[in-house]
């Protein structure tokens, strides 16, 4: 039993090693669109990335081209505002879209939770 | 979606399958390298059915269990491969480990912008400190001291770029420069503590970081992208991964890395 594993490890390892670098993440990014805002004659694409393996940290990012990202998460396009989601602050309620900038509204109060998929998007350009 | 067809999807992990796929890693290099989409689909399938079962609470067989484990063995081989030695020798730690404590290579922490910084802004802070008589023996990045200092506010959000430089954060830990992935899947954020001594100009300081590896569990609703080709995303909830701890597979467990460096 321990023969047959050790020889598909070795197998395993050996094609692992022999694979072209199509990645070199490891561990991938995750990103998601999440709103299509349209201000004034613009259309901004509000992105939320997952980022890390045991410890998830959260950025949210806003475009104003609709970005592809490749299997790691990467993209070409430069996003015009991105603002990580400090949650030592507090527990974020509201999302500030300001002159093309991202800002956050924290909650004290540790009772609140909130989806940050889902959370509340002010735009005060309009 | 149909109620049938609803209740089909609620009830699909409530009986035991007969066959588990073994040996993850095989499939995995079949993924990347051919592209399998009959290992990919085996292998999601099967965290996918692992995933109802943990959320149900449900006990794994054998077979199931060595599956997970095998699975972040082969994130061993995978980090190994990609040049992540610290998140590959961690991922095996947890399911070989036994919960005991783990000291990891200090130059992951050495080499990050973030760090490199913070040890500056520090030694800047225990200088004044020392200048005015007070005590500098230990010292972290999370004390208010630190954090109201002059020293700390180039550490600050508004003046650094997260992707190359990292930042502190409120509560004084340090989020590393995302740009570093070697740091980032091994340790996201941390603080950061330093015990000095002085001798006659010179500083002696001890640095230590001491996290912990546990996973969240499955109401956080968290998933790892894990890329093994192009189109080919495994995605393995963090709950999953916690529940290992719940059944035997795996330990939470604490890691420390120490360095050292004698300054004026």
């Amino acid at each position: 039993m321990e023969l047959k594993k050790f020889l598909i490890i070795l197998f395993a390892l050996n094609i692992l090693m022999s694979c072209s670098k199509s990645n070199d993440c490891f561990i991938a990014d995750s990103v998601e669109k999440i709103e299509e805002i349209y201000v004034n004659d613009t259309m901004y694409f509000l992105h939320l990335r997952v980022s890390g393996f045991n410890e998830k940290e959260f950025f949210y990012e806003l475009y104003d081209k609709e970005p592809k990202f490749d299997a790691c998460g990467k993209t070409e396009v430069r996003p015009i505002s991105d603002l990580h989601v400090d949650t030592s602050a507090g527990t974020p309620v509201k999302l500030i879209i300001q002159s093309k900038k991202l800002s956050l509204l924290f909650s004290k109060n540790t009772n609140d939770d909130v989806d940050l998929k889902k959370i509340l998007i002010e735009v005060k350009d309009r | 979606m149909t109620v049938s067809k609803l209740i089909e999807k609620g009830n699909k992990c409530l009986e035991d399958r007969e066959e588990i796929s073994s040996a993850p890693l095989w499939h995995m290099g079949k993924v990347a390298v051919f592209e399998s989409q009959d290992s990919f689909n085996l292998l999601q399938n099967t965290i996918d059915y692992l995933t109802c079962k943990g959320k149900l609470g449900k006990v794994f067989t054998d077979n199931e269990k060595e599956f997970m484990k095998e699975l972040f063995e082969a994130l061993w081989w995978g980090g190994q491969y990609h040049s992540f030695k610290e998140a590959a020798i961690l991922a095996n730690h947890y399911v070989n480990g036994g919960g005991e404590v783990l000291n990891i290579n200090s130059k992951v922490y050495t080499d990050s912008v973030i760090v490199s910084d913070a040890m500056s802004a520090l030694k800047a802070h225990i200088k004044e400190l020392s200048s005015k008589k007070k005590p500098v023996s230990m010292i972290k990045s999370s004390d208010t001291s630190f954090l109201d200092s002059i020293h700390a506010r180039s550490l600050k959000k508004g003046a650094r770029s997260v992707i190359k430089q990292g930042y502190i954060l409120s509560n004084g830990a340090l989020l590393v420069e995302q740009s570093n992935q070697r740091l980032k899947n091994a340790d996201h954020r941390f603080y950061l503590v330093v015990n000095t001594t002085k001798n006659g100009n010179d500083f002696l300081s001890q640095w230590k970081v001491k996290s912990v590896y546990d996973f969240e569990s499955f109401d956080k609703g968290f998933i790892t992208d894990i890329p093994l080709a192009k189109d080919f995303i495994l995605k393995l909830p963090d709950g999953l991964s916690h529940y290992l701890t719940k059944i035997g597979v795996a330990k939470d467990f604490k890691y420390i890395s120490r360095w050292q460096d004698r300054w004026k």
